[in-house]
């Protein structure tokens, strides 16, 4: 694959070695040794109940003058959407802080940076969560804000006409972001185009013009509901001031109408090999997803998955990278992963590759995930893999934002507060043969689900070469043609 | 960086601190000239070390764009005593990662790892930088100019709008200059980088007294120094690197329209001024112009475009300085049927009123609060405050810049603003591109 001018290179030398003899250590090849392991204690979260049953978890930390907070709301997200309304979710959530208390959306905006704090609405499958950044000395106004916000929204209809208009073209524009729509066809073929976990989370293009005002009233109505929420706090605040403040407004909230979070049912069925395609003429890359239905966030064989993904795709030395970029250059990134839900979520491979190595470069990827499933993990890269998990846990809660969202994921899930204290351990017992198990289990490649974006003229003979099953053609937007 | 809680709470956000934030460091300095800054904190049992290469896409030479970041790829390809592939391994087994980013005036490294491995990271980072010529040879050279080819495809031109940058930085800066070039550079001069182009530039600016290095996290001083100087104290110094040397270009005499082409859907526009550089007076001002004009919900322009006229779907104003210079630039994308040349008109009636009138102190003054706890709040983690750090010492050439960064901020007056933006922000000095949905068209 290497140029002729660059073979006759090849055997040229560089250049004169550096003058190590002055350094003055006697071996340079051996790596120095760690010294001893330090301990490292995850947060702790004093957990408490405001009166209409809204948890608050609250991790105290006063190295700065900051306060993140994160608020969750299980079954506000896109899970929830009703039939022929997909979007609804993420458009209410959207919507809170465009009018709110009697301030309207412009006010609102300007109030934010007086304070110099942050607010930010984001909605997921099984969730939806405000995450907010505040200066200690205007955490009393950024409550009250926020409060206004999650408690007082207007749904202006104005606002609302206003709004739609912004959402609407963002779907329309979605045919320029190919990524976007090689994820989109992967979820709709793994769980139903219109199902809970099979629809974008940002919304149907197609069904976006049929949600009026009075969807958004109702949905909010019905999943924004205080008594299933919770409320993460982190940084330099006084506990016992802050319990006052959230006791005496957020506390106080009781609205009617709101509903239990309903459960989704998903059906983990083995659906063959698929080959899900877009033509988008003259691509540089393609861009790529493949994948297939995995676990829920509870499952007992967490741990060994993460493991698993680890190896397979989890930094710069997993194999999709070294593999696909250092070995090939066919790409610039490669990754892989398992989108964590309350039911089975996708486990997913990422990547782009330039356009006339596509073929090859998806052969590879079905290759290596073959390997998992047959070979052991060699001990020193499993136990490579193993230690980057163990003594990267720190840095879940590098800042306040990011330990708030740590949080913010055990109370979703249902899992113990403190449930990072033994991950180390979780992570310490698994095993090559775990793996290998879990990569038979988990990840056959006989039943990946493969989806590009490309300029199908000239990767489409090498794909039909790499007996990827059916092949079913998408328009740009990712609709089945 | 350490700051009182103190809960003074007033109206202004700015001032209000009981004690000025700072990045508390200590400092030494090796006969080769390589300086380095430990900033201890003990929160997390992780260290970071930060090497800030003084080189960047301005120092290339003719037909060899794009090489100051392809260089940067080959450093983590292996060196004298490190095959390919072990640094990462032993980074990401240690907890940690290695990465590095190149701009127009510097390259930037940063490894990771638990605080327990500090002399391995060393050890690893000394290796490359007296050993990366050792083992050097074609096929890495090959192997990472097809990944940053593919790096090229990924962020530009598989990018709706991707050329953009591109095409304005060869728009306002002239031929001859540093920055006329994008930092990713062009396809035909990254093929054309040979071996001997590795080798003479990691000779010119890879050097000891070519970067400063911090190493902030859980590290101590006493434990830091005997390493560092054990590593790279006999790394030989090198002579000053002799840099291609700019001159300030002549004016913008004459508004400079580019018209080109996307497989978008909507048109995009993106108005860009020359601005001044980096550390002098008129930045903080210019910087807080643009929040005025199009930093989120409360800017001038958002308020117009999207939220009452409805014409645009996004826009957005920044302001980014350099060692050569800065640039100003407005972006707007439009809606749907609205005429590119709209919003090209609206947004100049903006820039104008910002230039001829103060702006109002209550939005000043949200603009400074807003820019204030944004940066602070960006300077949390660790690695941000040592690069922050790396900067100072770089660029400001005082490492004890922060509390000052602060204040010029605050100390920027409605008239200030007013002036800047009318030196700057001439009609005539400008360079206007225009992306129709068309066909993609990659330079």
């Amino acid at each position: 694959m290497r140029s002729l001018a660059i073979l006759l290179l090849v055997s040229s030398g560089v250049a004169t070695a550096a003058p190590y003899a002055k350094s003055g250590i006697s071996d340079w090849t051996k790596a120095p040794a760690p010294t001893t392991e330090p301990t490292f204690k995850p947060p702790v979260a004093k957990r408490l109940r405001l009166k209409n049953g809204m948890a608050v978890l609250a991790i105290e930390n006063h190295a700065l003058p900051i306060v993140s907070m994160a608020l969750v709301v299980p079954g506000a997200g896109a899970a929830a959407d009703p039939a022929g309304k997909g979007g609804l979710a993420a458009f209410t959530a959207d919507l809170l802080d465009e009018g709110a208390g009697g301030m309207s959306a412009i006010e609102i905006a300007e109030e934010v940076d007086r304070l110099g704090g942050g607010v930010a609405a984001g909605v997921d499958v099984d969730s939806a969560s405000m995450s907010v950044s505040s200066l200690t000395k205007t955490l009393d106004p950024m409550i009250d804000l926020v409060t206004k916000i999650v408690t007082q929204p207007a749904f202006d209809a104005k606002e609302f006409a206003r709004v739609k208009g912004d959402l609407s073209t963002a779907l329309e524009l979605r045919r320029d972001r190919p990524r976007e729509v090689a994820q989109l066809m992967l979820s709709a073929a793994l769980y139903g185009r219109d199902s809970a976990y099979g629809h974008p989370v940002a919304g149907v293009r197609e069904q976006f013009k049929d949600i009026a005002v009075g969807d958004v009233q109702s949905f909010y109505k019905e999943h924004w509901n205080p008594a299933v929420m919770t409320l993460v706090v982190v940084g330099d605040f006084d506990p016992k001031t802050l319990r006052i403040k959230l006791d005496s407004g957020l506390g106080t909230w009781k609205p009617l109408g709101a509903k239990k979070p309903a459960k989704v049912v998903v059906k983990p069925e083995k659906l063959g090999k698929r080959l899900l395609l877009v033509d988008r003429k003259d691509a540089a890359q393609s861009d790529v997803r493949i994948g297939l239905v995995g676990l829920d966030r509870k499952d007992k064989r967490y741990f060994q998955f993460e493991v698993l993904s680890s190896v397979l795709g989890g930094g710069f030395t997993s194999r999709l990278v070294q593999r696909l970029r250092e070995q090939m250059g066919i790409t610039y990134g490669a990754r892989s992963g398992m989108d964590y839900r309350l039911s089975p979520g996708p486990f997913v491979i990422s990547t782009a590759i330039v356009t006339k190595d596509t073929g090859t470069g998806i052969g590879e990827i079905m290759k290596m995930i073959d390997d998992l499933t047959n070979v052991d993990v060699p001990a020193e890269e499993l136990e490579k893999s193993k230690q980057n998990l163990i003594r990267a846990l720190p840095a879940m809660f590098e800042t306040n934002a990011a330990t708030a969202g740590a949080f913010a994921d055990l109370a979703l899930f249902g899992l113990p507060d403190n449930w990072y204290a033994s991950y180390a351990a979780g992570v310490r017992k698994v095993t090559a043969k775990d793996v290998k198990t879990a990569a038979k289990a988990l990840i056959p490649s006989q039943h990946m689900v493969i989806s590009i974006v490309g300029d199908m003229g000239k990767v489409r003979a090498d794909l039909d070469k790499l007996n990827l099953g059916e092949a079913a053609l998408h328009d740009l937007y990712g609709n089945p043609l | 960086m350490r700051v009182l809680s103190s809960l003074v709470l007033v109206g202004v956000v700015a001032t209000a601190y009981a004690e000025e934030p700072k990045i508390a460091y200590q400092k030494f300095e090796l006969a080769n000239g390589l300086r380095v800054y430990v900033v201890e904190d003990h929160k997390a049992p992780t260290v970071y070390n930060v090497d800030w290469f003084r080189v960047g896409s301005k120092d290339e030479v003719a037909h060899r764009t794009g090489f100051a970041h392809l260089f940067e790829h080959l450093m983590f390809k292996g060196s004298a005593h490190l095959p390919d592939g072990l640094m990462d391994r032993l980074l990401e087994g240690a907890g940690g990662w290695s990465n590095a980013f190149t701009d127009t005036d510097m390259t930037v490294y940063q490894n990771v790892a638990s605080a327990n491995f500090l002399e391995q990271v060393l050890w690893i980072d000394a290796d490359r930088l007296a050993g990366l010529l050792d083992t050097f040879d074609q096929k890495k050279l090959d192997n990472q100019r097809d990944v940053v080819l593919n790096e090229r495809r990924q962020s530009y031109e598989n990018q709706p709008y991707g050329m953009a940058e591109i095409l304005i930085m060869e728009a306002l800066w002239p031929k001859d200059h540093g920055y006329h070039w994008s930092t990713i550079g062009y396809p035909a001069d990254l093929r054309a980088a040979s071996v001997k182009d590795v080798s003479d530039f990691f000779k010119k600016y890879y050097l000891p007294n070519n970067a400063t290095m911090v190493l902030a996290g859980d590290v101590k001083l006493e434990t830091a120094k005997p390493l560092v100087e054990k590593y790279y104290g006999w790394i030989p110094r090198g002579p000053e690197p002799m840099r291609p040397q700019y001159r300030t270009p002549a004016p913008i005499a004459k508004e400079i329209a580019i018209d080109t082409t996307d497989d978008v859907q909507v048109p995009r526009v993106y108005l860009t001024w020359r601005g001044p550089m980096h550390f002098t007076a008129d930045q903080p001002s210019l910087d807080l112009a643009a929040a005025i004009l199009g930093d989120g919900k409360s800017s001038r322009l958002y308020k117009r475009l999207v939220y009452d006229e409805k014409i645009a779907q996004s826009v957005s104003a920044d302001f980014s300085a350099g060692e050569l210079g800065g640039m100003f630039q407005v972006v707007a994308t439009a809606k749907p049927g609205v005429d590119p040349k709209r919003l090209i008109a609206e947004i100049s009636e903006e820039v104008a009123r910002i230039a001829a009138a103060a702006p109002p102190a209550k939005e000043l003054e949200r603009a400074q609060n807003s820019h204030e706890a944004s940066f602070l709040n960006g300077l949390e983690p660790t690695l941000r405050r040592a690069i922050q750090l790396a900067e100072y010492d770089v660029f400001a050439k005082d490492p004890d810049y922060l509390a000052k960064d602060l204040a010029r901020y605050r100390a920027v007056t409605v008239d200030q603003v007013k002036t800047a933006s009318a030196k700057y922000l001439k009609p005539t000095a400008r360079v206007v591109l225009t992306i129709r949905p068309g066909k993609k068209v990659v330079k």
